[in-house]
């Protein structure tokens, strides 16, 4: 009993004299926050310009329009925390960044400090480090966030949708920002992180009589023109996490060759005739070959790739054993020319773009040992051979192309 | 039965050595031998098991020797009445430190990972109210407590491995060669460093079944190099040395990028509510050898009394020792691990040397 | 301080109850020495007459890099 009154007594007291405040801070009812699912970060003068995609859950979503709003807010900050602190001035609701998926970042604010734009990310306790980053080239993060939001869709799906898509052309692909955070981190190898770009559409010119009549509504649809792309890559230096160069197109399908990140992709080559015959990539390995002779580093990227054929245009039946071959090898030439332009950056960057590093660290251990003081230096020295063995397996539900049928009658 | 009464076996105490492990562990090993070992930090397990073996090996010779008593008693035994009393009065501190450095620890890293504007005295206190509950029930009550957490721990610590094993990259752990060897035996210092069994041996009167204690020994040696290869692997596997050594909780960070099928995640939080388990266990374990020790040192008739005033000195104890956790992390390092090794190997090494040699015990007892 | 000073009186009042009522008043020295020590844990904390946390002066004695920086 005694025990019993004595605890009481201990509860009420503590419980009188916290001056009943709230004693442990930080929960947060599920209808009170706001969740972040995209972050945009802009350089602004000198200060940081973070713009915050939200999404709502609340027991209307699956019912009415309200999933469909994603609202955006701006804020500016002498650095991203301020930024994002800043938000707490105005919004009506608190912030929750538990849930953020993407981090875009604009190219210009990239250009120096990519490392200080994501150390928030990585530090904070709320974040998660599975978010993807990428770079937005050519434009303010804040403008991207802007088109896809102002168009009606939600920037975090339209940029899950894209990132699902780019497996189709192979020309970028995902990085959680863990990864990135590693890279930049590590001082042998250079970071590189998908870019996104905005492209214009390319539109029929309106004839003379109506070019003036429209000229007010083309305004107006200018915006819708513009789209949002996911393709190529950034790189940072190394020593300083400076951007260094960004690729795109056949370059950014190469460097995908390179660091095993192809999942399919198109491939136009030509029969005897001169007419197109597309192929699909269907799976790709390349082994990074390191050797070490007399102290001289000699580098040999194997690649092994498997293709299907899923378009001919011409008429001349291609499943000879010799026009297949004359295939594979204009298929060979357009990989390595792709990884050969890829091998041209590393060199005039003298920057170690796919991770040469480890590959020679977990081959030669010891020998790595007595270089890695000065990796640049050797790495200025390395020779590289590409080498690509192309197989081209099958074709689908058709065999012979359309009209070589009425050939054969002649 | 009414002659064991009070006391636990074996196998109960030696659980509680297992899950006093368990704290330090998920806090400091991979960070750790990560900046030492760097890729072959996985390795540094295995070599630590072998310093524990012989430790288990050299601590069985001395409980054999002295059956039913505690550890006090024994360095009373072997050594003068002066050198037990300062040797004895060396632990006392030490422990004291230890149990101020976990309940620090243990607070700031709810302020860390889940709650950073919160006033860490509300986490220190309400540990501390619960630890003056529960510690009055005794041994048995913190033994059945220590068996029940126990297994909570091992199934977390499996399932969170399980849903890392995915993401590992096994280019993040190679490449291994004899370069390692180095850096493996030095960073398994700090593995050693873990230790507490002889913290265990202060209440080592409360034991039954004594000679079973190098069989669930070896037991114990098995499981903590599991625990501890496994929170390695996983950790430097999923995020690389690099990250890992630069983070103060690096376990948690690398539970924290476990996604389940896309779309579960947060497995974080379920880390850190078994940490609070394991840091509770631990506290409670080294708070009773201390009331032990000051029971022996003091000629008290029992400790009951000093409980209380113990844990108020506690909590003092844990704001004074560091002004923040900065401190608290470089005192790990610096301090922490040479003063383990010091008093969990070296001193009871020397003592057990010494009672050899005075023939107070013999190797054949065992 | 007063509130740190409230709560060890009170335990040691109650303590000291506790010790007549069990008749286990050879203890009393000893209990004597840990409420001085309380008192005093209780005064650095509050007052920090050292001007350095326990880490610190130990970092200090083992020579620690942690002060080897800036």
């Amino acid at each position: 009993m005694i025990r019993t009154i004595t605890l009481t007594l201990f509860v009420f007291i503590l419980y009188v004299a916290t001056g009943l405040e709230t004693l442990v801070g930080g929960r947060m009812d599920i209808s009170d926050a706001f969740y972040i699912a995209t972050v945009g970060l802009d350089k602004e003068d000198d200060e940081i310009q973070m713009t915050i995609v939200t999404k709502q859950y609340s027991p209307k979503e699956e019912t009415s329009q309200i999933a469909k709003q994603d609202k955006y807010f701006v804020s500016v900050g002498r650095d991203v925390f301020e930024a994002a602190r800043n938000f707490n001035s105005f919004m009506d609701k608190e912030t929750f960044w538990g849930h953020v998926s993407y981090i875009l970042v604009s190219e210009n604010l990239a250009q120096k400090d990519i490392d200080s734009a994501l150390d928030f990310f990585v530090r904070d306790h709320e974040h998660k480090l599975t978010s993807n980053v990428l770079v937005i080239k050519d434009a303010r993060a804040e403008e991207a966030i802007k088109l896809v939001t102002d168009s009606g869709e939600d920037i975090t799906t339209k940029l899950k949708v894209l990132s699902k898509g780019v497996g189709a052309l192979s020309i970028s692909s995902e990085l959680p920002l863990i990864d990135a955070f590693n890279k930049i981190n590590n001082k042998y190898c250079s970071c590189y992180i998908p870019t996104l770009k905005i492209v214009e559409d390319q539109k029929d010119e309106p004839e003379e009589e109506t070019k003036e009549a429209s000229n007010t509504e083309n305004e107006k649809t200018d915006e819708k023109t513009k789209r949002l792309v996911l393709e190529g890559y950034v790189f940072f230096d190394q020593d300083d996490a400076k951007l260094l160069c960004s690729i795109e197109g056949g370059t950014a399908r190469g460097f995908n060759f390179i660091i095993n990140k192809i999942k399919s992709g198109v491939i136009v080559v030509k029969d005897p005739d001169g007419e197109y015959v597309n192929l699909e990539i269907i799976d790709s390995k390349t082994e990074i070959i390191p050797k070490i002779e007399d102290d001289k580093i000699t580098v040999k990227l194997k690649t092994k790739m498997n293709s299907n054929i899923s378009e001919i245009h011409g008429e001349v039946d291609i499943f000879k054993a010799d026009i297949i071959e004359g295939l594979v090898n204009q298929q060979n030439d357009i990989i390595k020319a792709e990884m050969q332009s890829v091998i041209g950056l590393v060199k005039e960057y003298n920057s170690d773009l796919f991770d040469l590093s480890s590959v020679i660290n977990h081959k030669y251990p010891k020998k790595w040992d007595k270089i890695k003081d000065n990796w640049r230096e050797v790495f200025k020295d390395i020779k590289f051979e590409i080498e690509v063995e192309s197989k081209i397996n099958r074709t689908y539900s058709i065999k012979k192309p359309a009209l070589s049928r009425e050939k054969e009658k002649k | 039965m009414v002659k064991n009464k009070g006391k636990i076996s074996v196998r109960q105490a030696l659980t509680l050595f297992a899950i006093l492990t368990i704290t330090p562990t998920v806090r400091f090993a991979a960070s750790s031998t990560a900046l030492i070992a760097k890729q072959a930090a996985w390795l540094v397990p295995t070599v630590t098991a072998v310093f524990l073996f012989l430790m288990l090996y050299i601590l069985n010779i001395l409980l054999q020797g002295y059956k039913n008593k505690s550890f006090t008693e024994m360095i009373y035994d072997i050594t003068s009445k002066f050198w037990g009393n300062l040797i004895i009065f060396l632990y006392l501190v030490w422990i004291t430190i230890l149990i101020a450095f976990y309940l620090r620890f243990y607070s700031e890293r709810l302020v860390t990972s889940i709650y950073p504007n919160v006033k860490i005295d509300i986490f220190t206190i309400s540990m501390l109210i619960l630890i003056g509950f529960i510690i009055r029930n005794g041994i048995v009550v913190i033994a059945r407590m220590g068996e029940i957490s126990f297994i909570l721990i091992s199934i977390v610590i499996l399932v969170l491995m399980i849903f890392m094993i995915p993401t590992i990259k096994i280019n993040n752990l190679l490449p291994i060669s004899y370069l390692d060897i180095m850096p493996t035996l030095k960073a398994s210092f700090s593995g050693a460093a873990l230790f507490y069994v002889i913290y265990l041996f202060f209440f080592a009167h409360e034991f039954t079944h004594q000679e079973e204690f190098f069989k669930y020994g070896k037991l114990t040696l098995l499981f903590i190099w599991l625990i501890n290869t496994v929170i390695i692997l996983a950790s430097i596997g999923n995020l690389g040395h690099a990250i890992i050594s630069r983070s103060p909780l690096s376990f948690l960070i690398a539970v924290k990028q476990v996604t389940l099928l896309g779309v579960v995640s947060g497995f974080e939080s379920i880390l850190v509510a078994t940490w609070i388990i394991s840091d509770f266990i631990m506290i409670l374990v080294l708070t009773y050898s201390v009331l032990n020790i000051i029971k022996s040192l003091f000629k008290l008739s029992s400790y009951n009394s000093f409980i209380n005033i113990f844990l108020v000195f506690l909590f003092f104890i844990s704001w004074i020792l560091a002004n923040n956790v900065f401190e608290l992390q470089t005192l790990s390092v610096d301090v922490v691990v040479s003063g383990n090794i010091i008093m969990q190997f070296i001193l009871p090494i020397i003592i057990v040397v010494i009672a050899l040699i005075r023939k107070k015990i013999n190797i054949k007892t065992n | 301080m007063l509130k740190y000073i409230m709560i060890i009186g009170a335990i040691s009042i109650y303590e000291i109850y506790m010790m007549v009522k069990k008749r286990q008043m050879k203890d009393f020295n000893a209990f004597l020495i840990f409420v001085l020590i309380a008192l005093l844990a209780s005064y650095i904390h509050v007052h920090d007459p050292f001007d350095a946390s326990l880490s610190e002066l130990l970092l200090k004695l083992v020579k620690s890099e942690y002060f080897k920086g800036g």
